[in-house]
Parts: C-alpha cells; structure tokens; sequence
C-alpha cells in the first residue's frame, strides 16, 4: 500500500523535523527541560510496554530497572572516573543484569506472583540503594555526578541546547529499536506466547527464554534512558524509585495504549508537560500524583486500551502484517 | 494410501504412564504408529485421551514413567518446544490460536519456530500451508479471534503443518462443528495425510474417526483395551460396553 | 551463642512475624475471596493509623485512644466498601481482571498516600501505646506494646479462623472463594461478600497500623515496608490458603531477625530476596501453595 507508506513515512519526517527545531524555537531552558525529561520517561514508558504490553509479562519493576541505570552509571562515573557516555551504557547492561535476576523466577511463575516478585524487587533495590549509604549516599542521593563531553563541547552550556538533542537522539534510536524488535520473529513470537502460552510451545516456541530476552531487552532501554537521566540531573536520588515514579510513567503506558511503543511515547510527552504544569499549581506538588492516580483509573474503566485507540485503532492495524 | 507397516514406526509409545499422586491418568499404554497413517484414539470421557497428548508432548507435563520415540529416538525427557521442533505439532480442543495474530501470522510462527524457516521461505510455507488447509487469501489478514470456528479449525491444522511436521497430533478438531463441516474437516484430514503427514487423531465424532482412521485405538481408565483395524476394533464386546454402549445410549 | 542471644532472636522474630501475619492473612483473604491482589493494603494500614492518632492525640481530638481505635476500624470498612466499589467491582466480568486491578489498587495506594500526606503533613506522629512499660519475655525485655501485638496477633487471627469456620458469613465467603459460580447457584449473595470481605480486611489492615503505630513512627508512607515483606511472604507461603500465609509469616518474622542478627539490618532484605529466588527455583508455586493462575 504505497500511499499509506508514503503518508506515514511523512508523518514520521515531520515529527524528526519538528523534534530537531524545538530548541531553535524555544529558548526557554525550563520548557527545553521538561522536553528533556519527557523523551527520558518516554523511553521508559515505551520499554515497558515492549515486556508489559507486547509480551504480556506482568512485570511492575520496570522503574527499577530505570534507576538501577541511574545508580550504575551515576556511580561510574563518579566512583570510578569512567567516561559518562561509556558509563550510560554500563546502566544499560547493569538494568539488563538485574532483569536476567529477576528473569530467573519470573520465567517459571504465572499471573499475580509475576506482579509480585517484580514489585518486590523493585522495592528491595530502592531498601539496598539507601542502606548502602556510603556508596551510594543513602536517602541524600549522590550529587555532582559528572557530565558528558563531546570533542570538547560542554553540554552544560547554551541552556540545555545539546542535552536537549542527546535526549532526542536517544528517544529517536530507541523507538526506533523497540519497533523493529516488535517487527522480528522475535516480537511475533512474544506476541504468540502473551495470546496463548501451552500453544507457544505447541509451536516450538521457547517460552522461558524468550521472557527472559524480552525482559533483558526492555530493561536495557530503560538503564540507557536511566544513566542519561543521573548525566543530565548530575544527581542519582532514591526518588526515582518512587511509587509516584512508577504511577506516573504507567500512567503513560496506559493512557499511550499498550503494544503500540508510539502510544506511550506520544503519552509521556503529553503526560509529563501537564504533570509538570500542575506541579507548578500551589499545593499540587503532590497533590498531582492524586490526579494521576485518578487519571489510571479513569483510563482502565473507559479507555482499556489507551486514549490514544480513538484516534487510531492500533490493534487491528498492527495484528495485520502484510503477506508478500 | 501406502501402509508401510513393516517398516520401523514413525511414533512409538512404550509403556507411558502418568500417575497424579493416587490417580493413574494414563496407564501403561503402548502402541506403535507406522508413517503416512491416520491412527484414531477413542474412549469415553476421562479415559485419558487428552492426557495422553499432554504426556506425549510435554505441554504441560511429561510422563511419569515410559518412552515415547519418534523416528527411534527418545523424546520424552526434551524440553516442550523442542519436542514441537523435533516434529510433533499438536492441536489443543479449545483455544488453539494466537488470537489478537493475523491468520498468516499464525501459520508464520509455525514455520519460524517449529520448521526453522526464516525470510521469505518462512512466508512461503505459511502461505502454502494456509493453501493446503483452503483459508481463503482475504482471510489471512484477519486476527485469528475474528475467524468462524470452522477457519479457527483450519488455521490451527495450517499452522501445524507450517512447521513441518513429522506427525500431526489433532484433539477433537470437530468439537463445535456442525454436521456438513465436520464431512469438511474429514476431507480437510484426509487431504493433509494425502500430502505424507502422519496424524494421530483423538476424536468423540465416531463418524468422523472411523471414516478417516486407517487404525483405531480405544482407551478406558486410561489404558488400552482394544487396537486394531477400526472396523474390527468396533465389534470388540469390551469396547461396545466401555464406549459403544454408552454412547449409542447417549445418542 | 548464648541463650540470651537465641531469646532475643526467637522474640524479634516473633514481633516481626505477628506484624507479618496480621498484614498478609488480609491480602491472602481478599485474594482467596475476590481473587484479586491489593496494592492498597500497606496504605490503608497507615491510614488507620492515622485516624486512631487523630482521634486520640492531644494534637488531634485527644479523646480515650479505645475511641481511635472504634472510629479507625470504623472509618477503615467505609473506605474497603468506597475502594471495592470504584476500582474493583466494575472489573468483575473483565478477563483481565487480574492485571486490571493491581493497576488500580496501585492507584489507591498512591492517591491514599499523597492524601494522607496532604491532610495530616509529612511529620512523624506516634500514637500512645495501647499497653505502657516494658515486659519481659523469654529473658529478653520489649516494650508492652510488642508484647500486646505478640499476643493479640493469634488472638484476632484465630477470631478470624473461627469466623471463616463457622459464623454464616463465614462459610459464604469461604464458598465464594472456592467456586464463585457454584456459590451464586445455591443463593449465596456474591456480591455482598467482597465488599464484606474487602471491608474486614481493610480493617484488619487498620489494626495492624494501630498496633505497630505506636512501636514505629507513622508516615505517610508506613505502610510500604510491611507491603513489600507481606509480598514476600505471600510468595513464600502461596496465597491460596490463610494458613499457609500466616505460617510464612512467622518463618520470614524469625529468617528476617536471625539475617538481621547475622548479617545486619542493611544486608537482611537482600539476603531475604535472595532466599526467595531460590525457594521460588525450587518451588515456583511456593512453599505451601499449589500453582494459582
């Protein structure tokens, strides 16, 4: 169907476009900030939705694979001087490691114990990180983590000109690596064994390892979007542990639709500016993540599959790969 | 057909059992199913047939003592998905698609992960495989959820057969078809077994079974208590009393 | 290792454990019962707390605290039912419910914990203890108030068994839990026993929260902790059955003081996770439970 490839070849330059002219538009450094934070969660939310959404792995310690990223790379480069670009990648194989512990139970568990034993994890990270507080500074957090250079460009300079596009470029290769994973074998067959798992293996499909990659795979993007995340904020806090973190970027699973990646990834940046906008409302600071929780349930009863399924419905459009 | 039958069997069963603590599912049951044959397993509700296919297949548990042998080689200590690769592709009584796939996506995952095809080979044995079972083209798009039960039940066989398979283990295909589809799903049978696959069949539909089954094998309580040529197997007393009876009753 | 040590070990362990079975036999009953898993529990045990202090604190009402404790185990059934009502009852019929409803609870959790923080602040409160002074047991001397919950934790788990066993309500929610469709059949009101049972272990929660409220500080967010290790409990013991879940209780209580007494508070919960994965290797369905979907 040539016109509709061309139509959507389109809209995806016009998005590159408009992305790379934001910060020539925008001056401002708080709205190039809020830009910022939004591709992370982003990433986030869209790797989460490659394990929860695609593969149907109940897995609800993805915001810890994050700050595992955060902590990782933030500690790195800061302990062991190792360089802050090599050192984001280390979050990204550190997030991936922790997913394969995790991987170890969770392949041979079903329905709530997945939940559960993600959950757990997530919150036994956020007890280990603040219990080891000399390394890791505890409940203060680490600070002054270092930050990157590139041939000799200091990224702190120009009000967030080149972190801003170091988040789009990341936010860029991510999508763009997510939605071709969902379009391999690979992502056919997690999508074979979250419909029906005794006929996966009726099918030869390897279940247990292919959870086990997936689960890696999803967090890798996350520790990436993590140790970009402690670079740019040169701090690595336990806040990113929090119940309200993880509200806050489900929330943009849900209201993006599950098994879609573009879907929570237009979410978090619609999400993130209104969040941040309210944070800004005297007494929503917290108050806001009342709204998110409200906002979830809302979504779960009357949008299921995300808000983003009235303007295109997804899940037809994508079931129907084109036979050659 | 070619009836191989002095030739060293395709499939072997040796004294498969599965107990569940006191229970015994499945009771010591052996047979033996020659290449190119439509072998047929009957027996009453709860006499272990569905069992059986779980044991042999591994989804989801393996037997508790015997052997089960394809080609000679013992498979029943492999892990599920390999016993799948290693060429038993079965089919499950209910829920047996990847519902929110397309169709051709359906018989796709076959022949990625069960043949090992990939690329443009993978989609050509998907496609002929969907052409074997008569899916229609314009049907192939849709999600297999959205199928009639009928194409529901040649999907599953396509997908079956998309992998490659050395033999083809199908669990009542003709639960929830009407009358003329089930003489459709007869003919669906014999022409996939015309084109060299071996199909070990459980099946309630008597017609159906004893229309295609070169072979017929009844079960009881879990073990075997009659095998031979159907039409003689059909006249044995023990079997007229333990299922015949009871279903000529019922109907 | 003296015997002053193994005292001090078993009685710890003991506290902990009684903490712990309080807390995880609501989440078991609600999971038996409703089939669902609630996120909420940790936060309705810290607001609970928070009503008692409320209500007996000279910086709230400073009435008797036996009054907190009536409005608190009131205040919480109304929130259960409120909870049931919105974020669990329209998911009944959905098949995915299971996943449908840690979401909202989650939710609960998070609007719960913003709100207490809203309306009673972030500072530390404490509530009088129920029982004052210090005790001896076992040659180890806690305070009163451990002690009490020591004691009572069998005490209302018990009134709870028996409850279960033998009152008519009882029986109707453990026939509920069993076979839903069955229960409906023989005009048992299915509907009216979640809420039941979502309510008693709201409150069940509260208690838990005034217990511990006066031996720890109460914070907003207080309930966390005893969440995350009546998770690991309910993994460890299955959540299919009470019994089950509150014997793992009482093991991970007295696990939980010996890895403290061996390897530190700061080590301990990663050396329990570590326990778990391996239980969880070699019993995926846990240590008492069958597989539950």
């Amino acid at each position: 169907m040539p016109a509709s490839f061309n139509l959507k070849t389109l809209a995806i330059a016009a998005v590159l476009i408009l992305g790379l002219l934001v910060p020539v538009v925008i001056e401002d450094t708080y709205i190039r900030h809020l830009f910022i934070i939004a591709f992370i969660y982003a990433i986030v939310a869209a790797s989460w939705d490659l394990s929860l959404g695609y593969a149907g792995v109940f897995n609800f310690g993805h915001v810890a694979f994050f700050g595992v990223g955060v902590y990782t790379t933030a500690l790195c480069a800061k302990l062991l001087g190792i360089d802050p670009w090599i050192a984001m990648l280390l979050g990204g194989a550190a997030a991936s490691a922790a997913a394969a512990i995790v991987a170890l139970p969770v392949v041979r568990l079903q329905g709530i114990y997945v939940v559960l034993v993600t959950f757990a994890f997530s919150q036994l990270v956020l007890q280990f990180v603040i219990s080891q507080s000399q390394i890791t500074g505890g409940t203060q957090g680490l600070v002054r983590v270092p930050t990157i250079e590139l041939f000799g460009y200091n990224f702190l300079r120009d009000y967030k000109f080149g972190y801003y596009y170091v988040a789009f470029a990341l936010l860029v290769i991510s999508t763009l690596c997510l939605r071709y994973i969902t379009r391999t074998d690979f992502g056919l067959s997690i999508r074979a064994l979250r419909d029906n798992e005794d006929y996966s293996l009726a099918r030869g499909i390897p279940i247990g390892l292919q959870r086990l990659k997936v689960l890696m795979a999803s967090a890798f993007f996350a520790g990436i979007a993590g140790g970009f995340f402690a670079i740019y904020l040169r701090v690595a806090s336990p806040e990113v542990f929090n119940f309200s973190t993880m509200a806050l970027i489900l929330s943009m699973v849900l209201v993006g639709g599950t098994s879609s990646i573009y879907g929570p990834v237009i979410a978090a940046l619609v999400l993130t500016f209104i969040s941040e906008g309210l944070a800004n409302v005297n007494g929503l600071s917290e108050g806001r993540f009342m709204l998110v929780a409200v906002a979830m349930v809302l979504v779960l009863l009357f949008f299921p599959k995300g808000l983003i399924s009235i303007i295109d419905r997804w899940p037809r459009g994508r079931g129907a790969r084109r036979p050659d | 057909m070619d009836h191989s039958t002095h030739e060293a069997p395709l499939l072997e069963v040796r004294n498969i059992e599965r107990r569940f603590g006191a229970l015994v599912a499945v009771n010591d049951v052996s047979f033996a199913v020659p290449a190119g044959q439509v072998f047929g397993i009957a027996g009453p509700n709860g006499s272990g047939k569905s069992t059986l296919f779980n044991v042999m297949t591994g989804i989801p548990f393996g037997p508790s003592a015997g052997k089960v042998l394809l080609e000679g080689r013992e498979i029943q200590s492999l892990r599920a998905h390999e016993i799948s690769r290693a060429g038993i592709a079965r089919t499950f009584q209910k829920d047996a698609e990847f519902g929110t796939l397309s169709a051709f996506e359906n018989a796709y995952a076959g022949a990625v992960y069960c043949a090992g095809l990939s690329g443009a080979q993978a989609r050509e044995e998907a496609h002929k495989a969907l052409d074997d079972v008569g899916l229609s083209n314009d049907r192939r798009d849709k999600a297999a959820g959205d199928l009639t039960v009928f194409e529901r039940k040649q999907l599953m066989i396509a997908s079956a057969i998309a992998g490659r398979p050395r033999i083809l283990l199908l669990d009542e295909p003709a639960a929830g078809l009407t009358r003329p589809e089930v003489s459709d799903l007869a003919e669906l049978i014999r022409t996939v077994n015309g084109r060299g696959v071996t199909i070990l069949l459980i099946e309630h539909v008597l017609p159906l079974l004893l229309s295609v089954s070169q072979h017929l094998l009844i079960l009881n309580h879990g073990a075997v208590i009659a095998s031979g040529k159907p039409a003689e197997v059909v006249r044995d007393p023990q079997v007229v009393e333990a299922y015949l009876g009871k279903r000529e009753a019922a109907l | 290792m003296t015997m002053d040590m193994v005292s001090a070990i078993l009685v710890s362990g003991l506290v902990l454990g009684s903490v712990y079975a309080l807390m995880a036999s609501g989440l078991s009953l609600v999971w038996t019962t409703l089939g669902i898993f609630n996120f909420a529990h940790g936060s309705l045990m810290a607001l609970g707390a928070y009503f008692a202090w409320t209500m007996s604190d000279a910086a709230g009402l400073n009435l008797w605290l036996g009054a907190g404790v009536a409005v608190a185990v009131a205040g919480m059934v109304g929130v259960g039912i409120l909870i049931e009502r919105t974020v669990i009852r329209p998911f009944y019929d959905d098949k995915d419910i299971l996943l449908i409803t840690v979401m909202t609870t989650l939710a609960v959790m998070i609007f719960l914990e913003k709100g207490i923080q809203l309306l009673w602040g972030a500072r530390l409160k404490q509530l009088e203890p129920l029982a004052p002074g210090r005790v001896n047991l076992l040659g180890t001397t806690i305070s009163a108030q451990e002690t009490l919950i020591v004691v009572l934790a069998p005490l209302l788990l018990g009134g709870l068994w028996v409850f279960l066993r033998y009152s008519n309500i009882g029986r109707g929610i453990r026939a509920v839990g069993q076979n839903p469709a069955a229960a409906k059949l023989i005009g048992v009101d299915v509907s009216k026993l979640f809420i039941l049972t979502f309510a008693l272990s709201a409150a069940l929660a509260g208690l838990t929260g005034i217990l511990l409220g006066s031996v720890r500080f109460i914070t907003p967010t207080f309930g966390a902790e005893p969440l995350v290790k009546a998770l690991i409990i309910v993994i460890f013991g299955g959540l299919g059955s009470l019994s089950g879940t509150i014997a793992a209780a009482y093991i991970i209580g007295v696990v939980e003081a010996v890895l403290i007494f061996f390897v530190g508070i700061y080590w301990a919960p990663s050396m329990l996770f570590a326990l778990l994965i391996a239980v969880l290797m070699l019993r995926p369905q846990g240590l008492f439970g069958k597989s539950v979907r």
